[in-house]
């Protein structure tokens, strides 16, 4: 009958086709599965009982079976106590046992069994003799206990009677009970150990088992959205990372550690900065206004990673001035933007799994927040029944910056000489060329001050300094890292526990700057009563970062003619350049600067877990999710602070003390029915709800004039305050959420996952307040198949397919509200309209597609997965600018369409295992491509702002993929005199015969760079591309006897990366010091050269010629470790010691002339963030380390 | 059987719990940082509040590059109309000043958004204020609230008027695109209305205004006599028969009945009293600690907003040629330098070089100008000269003139017209662009004296910007002699 169902079943599946009503479909599947859980009820018994009362337990299997049980007092075994267990036994195979074993014989007839003692059945011939009988083995029941290598016992192991085809499962004591014959083979299995098998040989009926751990098994648990599968019976799409992998690499944060090792999975560390933010993106981003992170579940608490960097006082950055750019006061908050990182405060050596879940099918039950992938982190816990393990990690790097090379004093001098002469000469002939009055007139007004400013440089005796300051030398130094963990885990029958403390402190590579964090964790778990358990898990941290300033930057640019210091021991000026807007400035002085981010973080949560039935659980969960953020800035009198227009003075010291926190709570609660029917239909159903509540305030104040730099910086010494913020809750959202999951195995080939779950989110209107996010997988276990079960080499191939919808709601609150902010005037309060409601505005709602491959070849020799995906992002958000007779600058609309699709490889292989030598290695590659499929309205830089194109730097297009460069196109050097007149001529005019090259580029000439125009203007287009055609890992290992070497290398390929300050480094165009690049321009001598003359004067823009291609290969790291013998173990009384070297970033192979082409300059945005803007320089790290275990 | 009856009675419960759990009200929840359309005035105060809320728009209050909360109005109020004056240039010339705007260009989108925003202001508050119970309000509060938002919208509508229609023409299709509902994503798509229609809405919205509202007030808020001002101010630019007449009798009922007394002296209106001058009916309150509006004038050290050569001519053998501009004292290296200009910048407000609570006040309207307008009302409708030339010598009296032979010996209308003419300009200059609007009743070549860019009407207003034509389609014609884009 079950057959029967479950072929209809399938057969309705396929008819039902997913697009056209998925509610309907799921209802159906819904129902389909209640009613099979009932029929299969109705047929077996389910028996657990200890020393009970014979009579109450055939009162029992009366009440499961409807069977009436006659017997007479004669029957003496009927006073007698029985313990018992089966699990959804046949009628036969339990009255077996329970009546045969007793010598009781058993009659059914209709629905009455009628019970007699055996002596008093009437005599067949096996018996006829009467006496003592050697009765033959025929059923009888088999006992036992199961227990691990240790002798805990194993609970809920599978015992099957493959020739009965009955089975059992143990109870918490491991002990089992099984009707077999002899000659019937019984195998033990559970999740995680080797599978036992043993013949009844009917000499005994005890059978005692002992289960080894198996190793690779136990690596193919997957944690999946609440609760965990076994690899092999997960339908999704998953990567997943242990602890193992990474626990020699001295990574600070966990997203940082995942570079790499995870196919699709792009990680890119933003720069140097210890501790600091990583870019990581999972199969391409979907959504252009939120963020496009991944969720974080951390020990089932969810994550967002955010900046909390609070807007404070600016300072000019250079770099990105250079560019005539928009934002150019970005020095401090771009620094914060890459140096924070709110995942860098779990201590990553408590991490026990990481697992990546990608496809929708995973992440569907993540609903309205996991259209950006899921990563589930697993932190430790205790284990039942084991010693007190102590563990204790420490290790000690040495960190050298990659830094860039830049002009000595002399070199300086040279080019500066050089191209004030070339800048004068090509003034004078321009000035020459032109025959009109007005076009001379502008031309002077547009000359004359560089034509001074470059004879001041050529006959002002002793204008430059004579030191030979090696700035970068100042700046930068060697760091020190040094990590110390602790952790004491045990547990005992009915506790666990697991605690922990780490603290890390790392120098940066500048000055100034520094990462310390504290942190830990508690876990305890407690069996109350057999059914009910409780668990308490906290992780809680605190990290402090020093963060730069755009020091790094200001050590490039800063001339080497300069002494750092007057001789009244003052920071020294930079001359001329320290008026200049670009806010060029003494670097040594930037480095006085505070810029201190404080967070304490508290992850915590309290559990409760209720046995209902033996197949039921319900767990209810709180937990919460809290972090406090403090931000010190203060900016001394002698630096000067970003304006309007550039530089300004610091009014005597400008400082901001600010302080935001966020605390967000959940409530969930679910059931779980885990049902092993028999040995061909399992079934497991998630049933649950969450409540979150997430609520933030802010506080800062900022103040200037302050009497001291070095000690009286605080805010109650500012003169004047300038600016004070806060509120107190600043904003809150709540979310509601039904979930529901069913994973359905049939014959252990084909698995079956159905999830569905519905958001009501306060930040839609109540018309689209709730979306529902379904998703459906099929997965086939080929190699359990009939056909190639018998395929000795295979040990596991699995075909996937997927679908489902999934969401992302990490937008502001209530956009959908027509809104009112405070303000005042007149002294009194105001209510002013903010934002126009639209209250149309619905879900974010991605539908992924997936299809897999995952296969285990020669006893686990070779493995792999091989994935494609295809993921739509419909109804976008974006700010529109409505029309501006509206009086609103944005509303949101759900206008744009991005698609992402992709091909993902993983395979890992077991080269050579022998008892000594063992050499294994993994690879993964992943490939990409975007594409924005409609957006209303002209490409854009900003979704905020519409409107700008000003990014400068980036650009969204129709119909091209995310992640495009944009900047002015050249054609190339200019080098003769025809091309220059016949370029001149194609200028605009501005004025009657004033071409605009009069206004821009007076002093053009040979060897200047020709732009390619539109309408005589240097046009804007699409000048690269920063997303990679391919990208991945490289893990290998080597081990030899107790040596291990590990060997990570990962690579990107045709990617394109902008090189913000090669846009200096074209020209000598100002004071500021410059990349050595500068001198491979075009000269007399250099005629052939890429890269323009150096001109005086003269900035170039930023174009196609500072886009490279940034593929690389690079070994990004590299250990050696050495696990001593138990023989030495046992003379030090320890139970493990690991000592390990590691090299981090070892070497790059790559054609990107910067230091480094993995880095990025803005990782939380979708749309630019493919710049290398050198503000912190990326580090190279020799590690060691031990580790001990007591 | 039993196991699967405890499992539906199970999942029924925990469905029970997770329905009973009132979680909509949370869903529901009202944000704390702002109001929404549904709690914006439930009481008196919130109305008050609002209110305060249209007036904060109409200063176009925000914060400097600083952070420093400011009302930043002046540039759309006071500089953009006298750059389009010719009394004043920005020192990297530009577009307005040249009368060379285009559709594309910042000034007109910057103007056009500031303008629309208060107008979203003020009709969120008629919107939302006309059907709350009269019992919450004291008195005629509620009446008075809606007169004060009816009267900035009118205020703000002749704003638009007077640079985006062809308001000198009664008969023009080439009106203001009139918002006067609260605004929905639905109602953004709007075409504009005809002059005529612009007009009756203006003046709509004034007889509302002077019928509710209070009859004093601080003179950071507007009352009735403020009103009555903006309609003698509409009915001068309307021009229509019985218009001057009309107006003429308005501004004497202001000065004969009105709380408001000319200051003795305009350079102590300016430099000292301020708001506190009895002259001034309304005006733009600074915030405390600002200067944003010192700091644009004159930035960095140095002027950005240049006195032209047509204002100091204007001034020449004016006393008022000592304070109302001065130079900056620069050193030549500045690109204005070169060019020959002298940076003399506007010292109305203040010294350039320090900034002071009287530099930040932004002047809407005072007393002198109902006293000039009233002058060239009688000359206009036919009424006495004598005492239009005695109300104009009144006013230049005050600025510090002993001279008054030129007025004495203008006879003719024009002759009396340009000295009432030449008056405004110097008198009102850099406030609330009372020297732009009499330019256009003026014959072209009285005004080209003045104002040498000037050319066809047509230049004196500007076009519509292009962003609107792009996201409003529905809006219709351009302006004549400029194009959408």
């Amino acid at each position: 009958m079950v057959v029967v169902l479950l072929n209809n079943l399938i057969k309705t599946i396929m008819k039902l086709k997913l697009t056209t009503n998925p509610a309907k479909f799921w209802g159906v599947l819904v129902l389909i599965f209640i009613l099979f859980v009932g029929t299969m009820n109705a047929q077996q018994i389910n028996l657990d009982v200890k020393n009970k009362p014979f009579k109450e337990v055939l009162k029992t299997i009366s009440d499961q079976t409807e069977y009436k049980f006659v017997y007479s007092d004669a029957l003496k075994e009927i006073n007698s106590s029985v313990t018992a267990l089966f699990k959804n036994a046949s009628v036969k195979e339990v009255f077996d046992s329970l009546f045969t074993k007793r010598g009781i014989s058993y009659k059914i007839t209709e629905k009455q069994v009628l019970l007699t003692p055996v002596n008093l059945v009437p005599s067949d011939k096996k018996n006829a003799s009467g006496g003592s009988m050697e009765k033959p083995f025929e059923k009888k029941t088999i006992t036992g206990v199961i227990t691990d290598e240790t002798k805990q016992p194993l609970t809920a192991v599978t015992v099957r009677n493959f020739n009965s085809k009955s089975y059992s499962v143990s109870n918490d004591k491991g002990e089992y009970s099984i009707v077999a014959s002899k000659g019937d083979r019984l195998n033990f299995s559970i999740i995680g150990m080797v599978s036992k098998e043993v013949i009844i040989t009917g000499e005994t009926t005890v059978y005692n088992i002992e289960l080894v751990q198996d190793n690779i098994a136990l690596k193919d648990i997957i944690v999946v959205g609440y609760g965990s599968s076994a690899r092999k019976d997960f339908t999704g799409s998953v990567s997943s990372v242990k602890a193992d992998e990474i626990r020699t690499l001295p990574s600070l944060s966990i997203d940082d550690a995942l570079s790499g090792r995870a196919s699709g999975v792009a990680v890119v560390k933003a720069d140097g900065s210890p501790g600091g933010a990583v870019r990581m993106r999972i199969r391409g981003a979907s959504s252009l206004v939120g963020a496009t992170d991944p969720l974080y579940i951390i020990d089932g608490v969810p994550t967002e990673v955010m900046n909390n960097y609070i807007s404070s006082v600016e300072l000019v950055n250079p770099t990105e001035a250079a560019n005539y750019g928009e934002d150019f006061n970005s020095s401090i908050s771009g620094s914060f933007a890459r140096g924070l990182n709110n995942l860098s405060g779990l201590n990553t050596n408590d991490i026990e799994s990481i697992d990546i879940l990608k496809d929708a099918s995973a992440t569907a039950i993540y609903g309205s927040k996991a259209a950006n992938g899921v990563v589930i982190i697993t932190t430790k816990k205790g284990k039942r029944d084991s010693k007190p393990v102590l563990n204790f990690n420490y290790y000690y790097g040495v960190s050298n910056p990659i830094k860039e090379k830049v002009l000595n004093a002399q070199q300086y001098k040279n080019a500066l000489i050089k191209a004030a002469q070339t800048a004068i000469v090509n003034i004078d002939a321009n000035y020459a060329s032109l025959s009109d009055p007005t076009a001379k007139m502008y031309f002077n007004i547009f000359t004359n001050s560089k034509r001074t400013n470059a004879n001041k440089l050529l006959n002002t005796p002793d204008f430059f300094g004579d030191s030979d300051t090696d700035w970068l030398d100042l700046v930068l130094r060697q760091s020190a890292t040094h990590n110390a963990d602790i952790s004491l885990s045990g547990g005992g029958q009915s506790s666990r526990y697991y605690t922990s403390l780490s603290y890390t402190n790392q120098d940066g590579t500048l000055i100034g700057t520094d990462f310390q964090r504290l942190s830990g964790k508690v876990s305890l778990d407690n069996d109350i009563t057999k059914k009910v358990r409780m668990s308490t898990n906290i992780n809680f941290g605190y990290t402090k970062n020093n963060i730069t300033n755009g020091l790094y930057s200001q050590a490039l640019y800063a001339p080497p003619v300069f002494s750092p210091f007057n001789e009244d021991m003052t920071y020294s000026s930079l001359g001329d350049l320290s008026s200049d807007y670009m806010g060029f400035q003494n670097p040594l002085a930037v480095a006085n600067s505070t810029n201190e981010a404080k967070t304490y973080m508290l992850k915590g949560s309290l559990g409760i877990e209720v046995d209902i039935l033996q197949d039921l659980r319900f767990k209810s969960t709180a937990s919460i999710d809290f972090s406090s953020y403090n931000q010190l800035n203060y900016v001394p009198s002698y630096v000067d602070i970003g304006g309007f227009y550039g530089r300004e003075d610091s009014q005597g010291g400008t400082g901001s003390q600010a302080h935001s926190t966020i605390a967000n709570t959940f409530f969930e609660n679910t059931l779980t029915y885990d049902k092993i029917f028999n040995s061909d239909h399992r079934l497991n159903m998630l049933l649950g709800t969450s409540w979150e509540d997430k609520q933030s305030s802010f506080f800062s104040a900022t103040g200037a004039g302050y009497p001291d730099d070095d000690f009286l910086n605080n805010l109650s010494s500012a003169a004047q305050a300038t600016s004070v913020k806060g509120s107190n809750p600043a904003s809150r959202s709540t979310l509601l959420s039904f979930y529901l999951r069913i994973n359905y195995v049939l014959k252990e080939k084909y698995l079956f996952t159905f999830t569905g779950r519905s958001d009501a989110s306060s930040k839609f209107g109540p018309k689209n307040r709730v979306g529902y996010f379904p998703s459906g997988a099929i997965a086939w276990r080929l190699s359990e198949e009939n056909f190639l079960k018998d395929v000795s080499w295979i040990d596991e191939i699995k075909l996937r397919a997927s679908m489902g919808k999934t969401g992302t709601q990490r937008i502001g609150d209530h956009m959908w509200r027509t809104l009112y902010n405070v303000g005042s005037y007149a002294d009194k309060s105001a209510l002013i309209p903010a934002q126009l409601g639209n209250n149309e505005i619905k879900w974010e709602s991605t539908v992924q597609k997936d299809l897999g491959l995952d296969f285990t070849l020669f006893n686990q020799r070779i493995g792999g997965t091989i994935g494609y995906y295809h993921k739509i992002t419909d109804g976008a958000l974006l700010n529109m600018t409505p029309a501006p007779s509206s009086g609103f600058n944005t509303v949101v609309y759900n206008l744009a369409t991005i698609r992402n699709e992709g091909l993902e490889m993983d395979l890992r292989a077991d080269f050579i295992h022998t008892r000594n030598f063992t050499w294994t290695g993994s690879l993964n590659i992943a490939r990409n491509i975007s594409k924005v499929m409609n957006i209303a309205g002209d490409a854009f830089s900003d979704p905020n702002d519409r409107e700008n194109l000003n990014l400068g730097t980036s650009i969204v297009k129709e119909g091209e993929p995310l992640g495009l460069l944009y900047g002015r196109i050249i054609k190339g050097i200019i080098t003769n005199e025809e091309q220059l007149n016949n370029y001149k001529s194609q200028f605009t005019e501005v004025l009657p015969s004033v071409h605009y090259w009069i206004l821009m580029f007076p002093s053009l000439g040979i060897g200047s760079f020709e732009y390619e125009l539109d309408e005589g203007m240097p046009k804007l287009d699409i000048i690269g591309n920063a997303n990679p055609d391919f990208f991945g890992g490289y893990n290998n290992t080597f081990s030899y006897k107790n040596f291990a070497l590990t060997t990570l290398f990962t690579f990107s390929y045709g990617n394109d990366l902008m090189y913000q300050k090669d846009v200096n480094d074209m020209s000598m165009s100002s004071l500021a010091n410059r990349g050595v690049s500068v001198l491979d321009g075009y000269s007399e001598t250099n005629t052939s050269s890429k890269r323009p003359i150096s001109t005086y004067g003269t900035t170039n823009f930023l174009t196609n010629a500072n886009i490279y291609d940034a593929s690389y290969l690079k070994l990004k790291s590299l250990s050696v470790s050495y696990s001593f013998t138990p023989k030495v173990l046992n003379k030090l009384k320890l139970s493990g010691l690991l000592v390990y070297i590691n090299g981090t970033n070892l070497f790059t192979i790559t054609k990107y002339p910067g230091p480094d082409p993995e880095v990025s300059d803005d990782p939380s945005s979708i749309i630019g963030g493919g710049r290398d803007i050198s503000a912190y320089p990326t580090t190279r790290t020799y590690t060691m380390g031990l580790r001990l275990s007591f | 059987m039993k196991e699967m009856k405890k499992i539906i009675i199970l999942l029924c419960l925990f469905t029970a719990i997770i329905v009973n759990t009132s979680c909509e009200d949370q869903l529901n929840a009202l944000p704390t940082q702002s109001k929404v359309d549904d709690n914006l005035i439930v009481d008196q105060k919130s109305a008050e509040v609002a209110l305060n809320g249209v007036y904060y728009t109409y200063a176009m209050c925000g914060n400097d590059y600083y952070d420093v909360p400011s009302t930043m109005c002046f540039l759309e109020y006071e500089l953009y109309p006298a750059m389009l004056s010719g009394l004043v240039g920005y020192y990297q010339g530009g577009t307005l000043q040249s009368h060379t705007v285009t559709a594309e260009d910042y000034y007109t989108s910057n103007l056009w958004s500031g303008y629309y925003k208060t107008l979203a202001a003020a009709n969120g508050l008629i919107d939302q204020i006309r059907n709350k119970p009269d019992e919450w309000f004291s008195g005629s509060r509620k009446a008075e609230i809606t007169g004060e938002a009816s009267f900035i919208r009118a205020l703000t509508h002749y704003n638009l008027m007077r640079h985006f229609a062809h308001y000198f023409d009664i008969d023009s299709p080439y009106g203001v695109l009139l918002r006067t509902e609260a605004l929905k994503t639905s109602n953004i798509s709007k075409s504009r209305s005809s002059v005529k229609e612009s007009y009756d809405t203006i003046l709509e919205d004034i007889e509302t205004a002077i019928e509710n509202c209070p009859t004093t007030s601080n003179n950071f808020y507007v009352n009735k006599w403020v009103a009555k001002g903006l309609k003698v101010r509409v009915l001068m630019m309307r021009g229509a028969t019985g218009d001057y007449a009309e107006a003429a009798s308005i501004a004497q009922d202001i000065i004969q009945y009105g709380p408001y007394t000319l200051e003795n002296s305009l350079k102590t209106l300016f430099r000292e009293k301020g708001l506190v001058s009895s002259e001034v009916m309304f005006a733009i309150k600074p915030k405390p600690d600002q200067n944003y509006k010192w700091s644009t004038y004159y930035y960095s050290n140095r002027v950005e907003y240049l006195a032209t050569t047509t204002l100091k001519n204007l001034l020449e053998n004016d006393p008022r040629v000592e304070w109302m501009i001065g130079t900056d004292g620069g050193d030549g290296s500045t690109l204005e330098d070169v060019m020959g200009s002298d940076r003399v910048g506007i010292t109305k407000y203040g010294q350039l070089g320090s900034s002071n609570a009287n530099w930040e006040i932004n002047y809407q309207m005072r007393l002198s100008e109902i006293y000039l307008l009233r002058a060239e009302a009688l000359v206009r409708s036919g009424g006495n000269k004598t005492e239009a030339k005695n109300l104009l010598k009144t006013i230049m009296g005050k600025a510090g003139i002993t001279d008054f032979s030129a007025v004495d010996a203008a006879v003719t209308d024009e002759a009396i017209l340009t000295q009432i003419f030449f008056e405004m300009e110097k008198n009102l200059v850099c406030e609330c662009g009372q020297e732009l609007d009499i330019q256009l009743r003026m014959p072209v070549a009285a005004v080209q004296t003045v104002n040498p860019a000037i050319g066809a009407k047509n230049y004196m207003i500007l076009p519509i910007p292009a962003d609107e034509f792009r996201k409003n389609p529905a809006i219709g014609e351009q302006n004549p002699g400029y194009t959408k884009e």
